[in-house]
């Protein structure tokens, strides 16, 4: 479904990425892990179309990402993946509820559909109760469940979190952690997650290693 | 598209930040429009009015002086569109990676600034038009100059908005994690390079008195790439001295002033380039008004506004008590000055040329009566005939020719009523802070015109002085009305300055003192608006920096370098390139007077001494306590 076929990224002078090949299945739970600076979230921001490789190809269904312009990522995101990063970032001017809205309406979901698919989605990750508040209002916890709402509402192929449990106590690590399996297992979607912790790399199926831009295979192996 | 509007205009109340900041564009597209519809409408009723000059020519007039106003209301509308830039930008980066299209984060962004700038537009003009309708004055904007304004304002402030958004998803992804500072292009130099070599071009090549076509249109290419350049240089400008301070110093002061300007450029370039470009306009503006002032008709009218009006009526032997009777009952008129008139010759041609007989008039008064009437002049010797213009001084002609003595009668014939009498001319010559040409009196003595004054004790004169007329000039206050009043009187002006151009004048001058109170409110207010922006974005980093220890009192003086030096550096380069640009206009003209060297130095002073007291201002509240909100946030 999403394919690296030998990518390669550098930032200037400096390499962060090379020649990457990585498979992901439909409905795989993989976790990409590494140190700082190896190049995990160069490549999950590849996969995701926001950034294009100097070398290689990114294949969703067979579509070169990379030939695409712009416009036809963006929408290509848009429609068939979420993104969850490590605070969240959902839009602190909205609530819950229309942070959660907001892919479905972008997408042209009438305004009480996206309303409701998006408060069942919030009620199913238990923070239906605080569907109204601000960004602002609620836990760290809550408003990450609320981002993982969004990154899941409009039913993508594919949700690529970057660190979604990094700045979450343990606790609220693994609920989060927990909603966000369960649901992408639910609705078939593949999930991609960066972390550092290896609790989180526990609750998923495959483990990808980065180490220098480079995939770790041997640290793959020993997982597996 | 509908929902990245909807988006938008969920965004501009979404939050009581994102209200504070919408209300700000509201209030400042209100006020914006009201200030050019206003200044629009005074300039067109007081300087388009008065017949003085063609049609184009008032346009061209007018359409600067909307321009000069328009210059500061865009700077303001711009600072206040990018209120909390950094954390919006972020924002809207970071929808553009959940998958929004640019296109789509541009409109999220223009319906933002746009409805609210629209609202604020409409409300600005319908209050200025409801304002001059209730009060009933005729500073009522044309509907041309409202549809301008309103359509050109909000597109402003939207344009302000969206144009930082055409990123593309690299440059989104920077943004998201707050590593985007690129550094400006040292292309926006270009401008004012190339702008200030056409004007050194066109002063090299001005050397003589003929202005062709070209050194004009080099001078005004010049001038408008100056005038742009000084907007966009700006940041190279900060950025540069951001980089000397950063190498030339050493200590921490000095290294976190300069890491923060290098960090956070925006900010401080919307405030130095509204400074600066303030500053270039009014020395601009300043140097091209020197150049009509240097003009008679404006002399003329503006000392009719300044120091009263003044007017010369000839009264007959034996009629000056009733004349200066009737004309002090006149309203308004302040005092009256009277000087017997002698009329007659004097002969020149040197020894064996050909004799040349020059009519001359002579006023009978002493150096004290002189004084009194025109306390600037000088040069007056008691008790000998003096000269008022400089044709009979022997020294002025060289020595060869000049007249010993003037032969002097009472009346006005060409010849002697009864008995000329002969008066010897001294070498004394009465001048002024006007200097006239050759045969032209100084302008001090307005509106008297003669060639010699005779002091009353002159042997042979006070018999003349019985039967002679006298001149009496009337001293009145401002206004342009005396000389009707003594038609009226029946007493005709002899001479008549022009004032056809004093309504004109007195426009401008209204014009200009608007202009000024206006540009300064708003660069104030501009700069107050991007300094409290400027303190709320820099909360945060100030925890941050007040957490690892920094001393308070090197944050302090810190902020005091990082908004003292660029400030204090563009202001001065702002007068410096404004000056540059009005010489090297003035050198257009032969006659066009100098450039107003001592009020830009004065300028200069008053403005480094501003930017120094106005950094000390924003320093306050740096290095307070630091607060549980602020370290949690940080």
């Amino acid at each position: 479904m999403l394919e690296a076929l030998g990518i390669g990224l550098s930032y200037g002078a400096t390499p962060a990425l090379r020649r990457i090949d990585l498979t992901l299945a439909a409905g795989s739970r993989t976790a990409l892990m590494g140190p700082s600076g190896s190049g995990k979230s160069s490549l999950l921001h590849c996969l995701a179309g926001i950034l294009v490789p100097d070398r290689g190809r990114v294949m969703f269904d067979g579509q070169d990402l990379t030939g695409l312009s712009d416009r036809e990522r963006s929408a290509l995101r848009l429609r068939h993946m979420g993104v969850v990063f490590q605070f969240g970032d959902l839009v602190p001017e909205l609530t819950l509820i229309e942070n959660v809205m907001l892919p479905l309406q972008l997408l042209g979901v009438k305004r009480a559909a996206a309303r409701a698919s998006a408060r069942d989605l919030l009620g199913e990750l238990g923070v239906a109760d605080v569907a109204d508040s601000r960004t602002g209002a609620v836990s760290g916890g809550q408003a990450q469940r609320a981002a993982v709402a969004r990154a899941l509402v409009h039913e993508p192929r594919v949700v690529l979190a970057d660190e979604p449990t990094g700045s979450l106590d343990t606790v609220n690590a693994e609920a989060v952690l927990d909603a966000m399996v369960a649901l992408s297992t639910r609705m078939g979607v593949a999930l991609v997650v960066v972390t550092h912790d290896n609790l989180v790399a526990s609750h998923l199926d495959d483990l990808v290693v980065l180490r220098d831009g480079m995939l770790d295979l041997s640290a793959r192996e020993a997982v597996g | 598209m509908i929902a990245a509007v909807a988006l938008g205009v969920r965004l501009a109340w979404g939050s009581p930040g994102r209200r504070v900041r919408s209300l700000s564009v509201l209030a400042a597209s209100a006020v914006g429009t009201s200030v050019l519809l206003a200044v629009w409408a005074i300039a067109t009723s007081r300087v388009g009015s008065t017949g003085a000059f063609s049609d184009q020519e008032v346009g061209r007039l007018i359409a600067g002086v909307v321009a000069a106003v328009a210059l500061p209301v865009v700077v303001l509308a711009a600072t206040v569109g990018r209120l909390s830039a950094q954390l919006r930008d972020r924002q809207l980066a970071n929808l553009r990676l959940l998958g929004l299209s640019a296109a789509q984060t541009r409109t999220v962004a223009a319906a933002e600034a746009g409805l609210v700038a629209v609202v604020g537009t409409a409300l600005g003009a319908a209050l200025t038009v409801a304002l001059a309708w209730v009060r009933g004055t005729d500073l009522v904007p044309s509907p041309a100059a409202c549809a301008a304004v309103i359509l050109g304002l909000p597109a402003v402030t939207v344009a302000v908005a969206v144009l930082p958004q055409r990123l593309d998803l690299r440059r989104a992804l920077d943004r998201a994690r707050k590593s985007d500072v690129r550094r400006p292009s040292p292309w926006r130099a270009a401008p004012l390079g190339v702008g200030l070599v056409l004007c050194l071009l066109a002063r090299r090549a001005n050397n003589d008195f003929m202005i062709t076509g070209s050194e004009v249109a080099t001078v005004f290419a010049g001038l408008a790439l100056v005038s742009l350049g000084i907007i966009l240089v700006v940041p190279v400008f900060v950025r540069l001295l951001a980089d000397l301070l950063a190498r030339g110093f050493s200590g921490p002061t000095a290294m976190v002033a300069a890491r923060r300007l290098q960090a956070q450029p925006a900010a401080t370039t919307r405030v130095i380039a509204a400074l600066m470009v303030g500053l270039f306009l009014l020395v601009g503006a300043r140097s091209v008004v020197v150049a009509f002032e240097e003009t008679p008709q404006y002399a003329a009218a503006a000392d009719h506004i300044e120091n009263g009006q003044r007017a010369a009526v000839t009264v007959p032997a034996g009629g000056l008590d009733a004349a200066r009777r009737d004309v002090l009952a006149l309203p308004g008129v302040r005092d009256t000055f009277a000087f017997p008139v002698l009329t007659g010759e004097v002969t020149l041609g040197a020894p064996g040329d050909p004799v040349e007989r020059v009519p001359v008039a002579a006023l009978v008064a002493g150096c004290d009566e002189l004084r009194r009437f025109a306390p600037a002049v000088d040069g007056c010797v008691d008790g000998v005939v003096s000269s008022l213009t400089p044709r009979w001084v022997p020294r002025e002609l060289g020595g060869t020719g000049a007249p010993d003595t003037a032969a002097l009668w009472s009346g006005t014939a060409d010849a002697p009523a009864a008995g000329a009498v002969e008066v010897p001319i001294s070498e004394a010559r009465i001048t002024g802070t006007g200097e006239g040409s050759l045969d032209e009196p100084t302008w001090d003595i307005r509106p008297l015109w003669a060639d010699l004054l005779v002091p009353p004790g002159t042997p042979g004169v006070e018999s003349l002085t019985t039967r002679a007329d006298t001149t009496l000039v009337v001293v009145a206050g401002p206004g342009r009305d005396l000389y009707q009043q003594l038609d009226a009187l029946g007493l005709t002006a002899t001479t008549r300055e022009d004032i056809e151009y004093y309504d004109f004048v007195a426009g401008m001058r209204t014009v200009i003192w608007t202009l000024a109170a206006v540009v300064l409110s708003i660069g104030l207010l501009t700069f107050a608006v991007a300094a409290g922006d400027r303190a709320v974005a820099r909360r945060r980093e100030l925890t941050s920096l007040l957490l690892v220890g920094t001393p308070p009192t090197l944050l302090r003086r810190a902020q005091w370098l990082e908004a003292a030096l660029p400030t204090a550096l563009g202001c001065v380069a702002a007068i410096v390139s404004g000056l540059f640009a009005g010489s090297t206009y003035l050198q257009l003209g032969s006659d066009m007077g100098d450039p107003p060297w001592q009020q830009s130095a004065l300028l200069l002073g008053i403005a480094v001494l501003a930017s120094a007291a106005v950094a000390g201002v924003t320093v306050i509240g740096v290095g307070s306590r630091l607060k549980a909100e602020h370290i949690r946030a940080e």
